[in-house]
């Protein structure tokens, strides 16, 4: 085929004005089907091939007989326990062709090993983000904006009312609240993967240097961010804590971990969650925490519009999350969008994976 | 403007008085001048300033949002303030530097100096919205809206005394009303480093006498050489009249100034010297005093005509602690007789002089009981001649002596228990007889908290279910309690008839006859 238009960006982008890529990517029950590779992207059920874009369990099922991932998001599916029969670890720039399609992975920036996949086939640039951020966060690669015809944006916080802060300020909260309460454990709710060693990270560049007693359920990933040379300091197991040494110190569990039994011995801890929804009044309210940081690690409305109109895209899908406004935006900007519910992308699931596991 | 919204989302969520405590005093002590006093204004709700109108804030949206946007912010946040706040667009070149926003106080003088008409007001608030991040420009679309939950003036005093040791909560009780923001004077004598605000006149609340709890028995009271007053069902106020003209004020045990509600107080004929009297409010109802009709005047801030016809209030003076000089530490005889020679000096009107009674031997006192109980009265207050204002009594030494009344009994049958299900919490409907013998519901008190009643009760209740509806359970015959209770008020809706007030389960009957329980008549009749 014949492209007249000038090439832009490093990949050679070119317009292909009026071409669909649903021709040979488009949803299906199991997820978004690459059809000429013959492989899903991060499917949703048990599938032969797969391209997992990072390791929360929304995206990163267990089950599947292959899959193609960077090496980090594999590191990251063993800890889970969802470790692919076949893993193939596909290092951030580099390529493979699979069925005449060119696939490449490039940095999220979501968590550690998060990854957007680029597919191209036949002269179309296809880019699928997974979710992803662009604020800066120092337990995973920034991300890397790669041109393309379409691209497939999550919208968690597709909707204007949600700007994260510089989730630095958040952590000073954290920290005046230790000062304020320096008798009371400081006990964070946060996602076990990504958020709880972003949230310490946080801490020590901050200067605090004290230890930080992680939950059983944080311990192993965070060992594994540990083990690729991300510093978190002296991490106990909160199993081990007698209560009387909690007090004044930083506590991280998973958000649904309030309920067990040691917590209770804790005298009057201050909770805090960790999540982007807290912005809303109504939404800091319901959490029953007594400090809402409002840190995300999925864009926020200002980097996803950002984000789709650096990428030069011509066609919008939009995944899971608050789609009408993003595509009431896309569609201003003259940029085709639509939602993939809309072609039977099962979205209910995923959203109710990511409400359950506080993946915001 | 930061740190203030930093305060207000603190305060929101702080799960208990000690932690909202705290943050107020680690932002009071952080915060200069004036923005600290602006703070405590709006907290106060002193501050002279009212949040946008929903179709002043529907304006400025139109004027940066997409309509389509704002339509879906709005359904997703549930309210239009904080949809337009967190949704506003800001230019592209507003960082996210926080240390340009302006302060509170900047933030109160612009918006109080825009040209009046809702143009003037609508710049100043896009100007404003551009320059703060969202968390404010919430906080800066809700300034003038209530405080949140369980931010009082009696908190914010607290709070104020432990930020600096010189000065009590009560000390500054003493003065709050008097205090105008943003308070900076107020801010240098809490930290001893300026006189008192109030000068050497009476302002604000005089921290008030507390009448101690009556000995065992009543030998005492003829013995103690008191006097008696009628425990009338109103609400303790002082009133000071200012000496050279000026408006009354009229304050609260809680400090709050209340004179604009009560425009009856208003246009009392000015007397000499400036004094300040202590009394109750009361809507008189024949001889007691209506506490509904009260609540409802001292709800509205402005009572219109039909109101003030409808519960028209008296102020029945009982003690004078001012007049020209303090008069605390006279005895109380000396005080009551300035205060009757003040109150002839007035003349008729709304402000009376509580009556005063001798109790010279026991049989005087058991009849000024009954009286009290029968016109409606809350009970007795004793008073002794020699008290200063402010002493201890009775065991302390002459002062003051609150006798309520001894509380009522009655007999009545089990007709419900209902548990609620979110807590576990157990109740049980008491009924008595009507005239044809059915029961009738009279009263609802907890379960005794003692576990092992609690399970007597409600295995009784699994035995003896008649019908259940929900969480409520029917009951059969068997079971009666006795009840203790204050007064009975009349209630022409209920089917008994009246109101049991401050009711409580003394004992439990487990062979009790329904035709055991008292009759509707015979309760009701214990407080004619
Ligand atoms: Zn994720
Ligand atoms: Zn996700």
């Amino acid at each position: 085929m014949k492209q007249q238009a000038a090439a832009t960006g490093d990949y050679g982008i070119a317009r292909l004005a009026g071409r669909d890529p649903a021709r040979w990517i488009y949803p299906t029950p199991v997820g978004l089907y690459v059809e000429p590779a013959g492989l899903y992207i991060d499917p949703m059920r048990v599938a032969e091939r797969a391209i997992v874009t990072h390791g929360h369990s929304d995206h990163a099922r267990g089950g599947h007989r292959h899959v193609l991932a960077t090496p980090e998001t594999l590191a990251v599916m063993g800890v889970r326990k969802v470790k692919p029969k076949s893993g193939q670890a596909l290092a951030s720039g580099e390529s493979v062709t699979v069925g005449g399609v060119r696939i490449s992975l490039h940095p999220a920036g979501h968590v550690l090993g998060s990854a957007q996949v680029r597919l191209e086939w036949q002269g179309e640039v296809v880019v699928v983000s997974g979710d992803y951020k662009r604020a800066a966060d120092p337990t995973c690669a920034p991300f890397e904006l790669v041109p393309c015809h379409t691209f497939v944006t999550e919208a968690t916080f597709g909707l204007p009312v949600y700007r994260h802060p510089p989730a630095e300020a958040e952590i000073g909260r954290l920290l005046a609240s230790l000062t304020l309460f320096p008798e009371r454990a400081h006990l964070v709710g946060a996602y076990s993967l990504g958020k709880a060693q972003r949230v310490i990270r946080l801490l020590r560049l901050a200067g605090h240097e004290r230890p930080i007693w992680v939950h059983q359920a944080l311990w192993e990933m965070c060992a594994l961010y540990q083990s690729v040379g991300i510093d978190l300091g002296e991490l106990r197991l909160l199993a081990d804590a007698r209560p009387a040494e909690l007090a004044g110190e930083v506590l991280l569990a998973p958000p649904n971990a309030s309920a067990e039994g040691w917590l209770a011995a804790l005298p009057e801890p201050v909770r805090a969650v960790a999540s982007g929804w807290v912005r809303v009044r109504k939404r800091a309210t319901q959490q029953g925490a007594e400090l809402a940081l409002v840190i995300s690690d999925h864009a926020d409305w200002d980097e996803l519009r950002q984000t789709i109109v650096e990428t030069g895209c011509e066609r919008l899908w939009v995944t899971h999350g608050e789609e009408a406004a993003l595509i009431h935006f896309a569609r201003q900007r003259g940029i085709e969008a639509r939602a993939l519910s809309l072609v039977g992308y099962s979205d209910g699931e995923d959203e109710k994976a990511e409400a359950g596991e506080g993946d915001a | 403007m930061i740190a203030f919204t930093r305060l207000l989302e603190a305060l929101v969520l702080a799960p208990s008085a000690e932690a909202r405590r705290r943050h107020l005093v680690a932002y009071f002590a952080a915060t200069p001048d004036p923005d600290r006093g602006w703070a405590l204004a709006l907290l106060a709700r002193r501050a002279p300033v009212k949040p946008p109108t929903a179709p002043l804030i529907r304006r400025l949206a139109a004027r940066r949002l997409d309509p389509v946007l704002l339509a879906l912010a709005h359904e997703h946040v549930g309210d239009l303030a904080e949809a337009v706040a967190l949704g506003w667009e800001r230019p592209q070149s507003a960082g996210d530097d926080t240390s340009s926003a302006p302060g509170l106080a900047d933030c109160l003088s612009l918006l109080a100096d825009a040209a009046t008409g809702s143009e003037g007001q609508l710049s100043v608030l896009e100007a404003l919205l551009d320059r703060l991040p969202a968390g404010a420009r919430r906080v800066l679309l809700r300034l003038g809206a209530p405080p949140p939950v369980g931010v009082t003036p009696e908190l914010l005093q607290e709070a104020l005394a432990l930020l600096a040791p010189l000065r009590s909560a009560a000390d500054i009780r003493a003065i709050w009303s008097a205090l105008e923001p943003p308070f900076v004077p107020f801010f240098a004598w809490l930290e001893g480093r300026g006189p008192s605000p109030a000068g050497n006149r009476p302002v604000g609340l005089i921290e008030p006498m507390r009448a101690a709890a009556p000995p065992a028995g009543e030998a005492w009271v003829v013995a103690g050489g008191y006097v008696a007053e009628w425990k009338l069902a109103g609400i303790r106020a002082q009133l000071r009249l200012a000496g050279e003209g000026g408006a009354p004020r009229l304050h609260l045990m809680s400090g709050e100034d209340v004179a604009p509600r009560f425009p009856e107080l208003q246009a009392l004929p000015l007397q000499g010297a400036e004094s300040v009297v202590e009394g109750l409010l009361i809507v008189r109802t024949g001889g007691g005093g209506d506490l509904a009709a009260i609540q409802r005047r001292l709800a509205r801030a402005r009572p219109n005509a039909a109101l003030l016809a409808e519960a028209p209030v008296s102020f029945v003076a009982f003690d004078l602690l001012w007049q020209g000089d303090d008069l605390r530490a006279l005895p109380f005889a000396g005080r009551r007789q300035r205060l009757e020679a003040w109150g002839r000096a007035l003349g008729e009107g709304p402000v009376e002089i509580a009556g005063q009674f001798t109790l010279p031997d026991a049989a005087s006192v058991a009849a000024l009981r009954r009286q009290a109980r029968s016109a409606g009265h809350r009970g007795l207050m004793l008073k002794h001649p020699t008290a200063g204002y402010g002493s201890a009594g009775p065991d302390g030494g002459p002062g003051w002596v609150d006798w309520p009344h001894d509380p009522l009994t009655t007999r009545l049958a089990l007709l419900y228990l209902q548990r609620d299900p979110a807590n576990g919490a157990l109740e049980l409907t008491f009924a008595g007889r009507d005239r044809d013998g059915t029961l009738v519901p009279v009263c609802r008190v907890a379960a005794p908290p003692e576990k092992p009643v609690r399970q007597a009760l409600e295995a009784w209740a699994r035995a003896h279910t008649v019908e259940k509806f929900g969480p409520v359970r029917s009951l059969g015959p068997g079971l009666g309690g006795t009840l203790a209770f204050q007064s009975a008020e009349p209630a022409p809706r209920r089917r008994c008839g009246f109101t049991l007030s401050e009711p409580v389960l003394l004992s439990l009957d487990w062979d009790f006859l329904p035709q055991a329980a008292d009759s509707l008549v015979q309760i009701g009749a214990l407080t004619d």
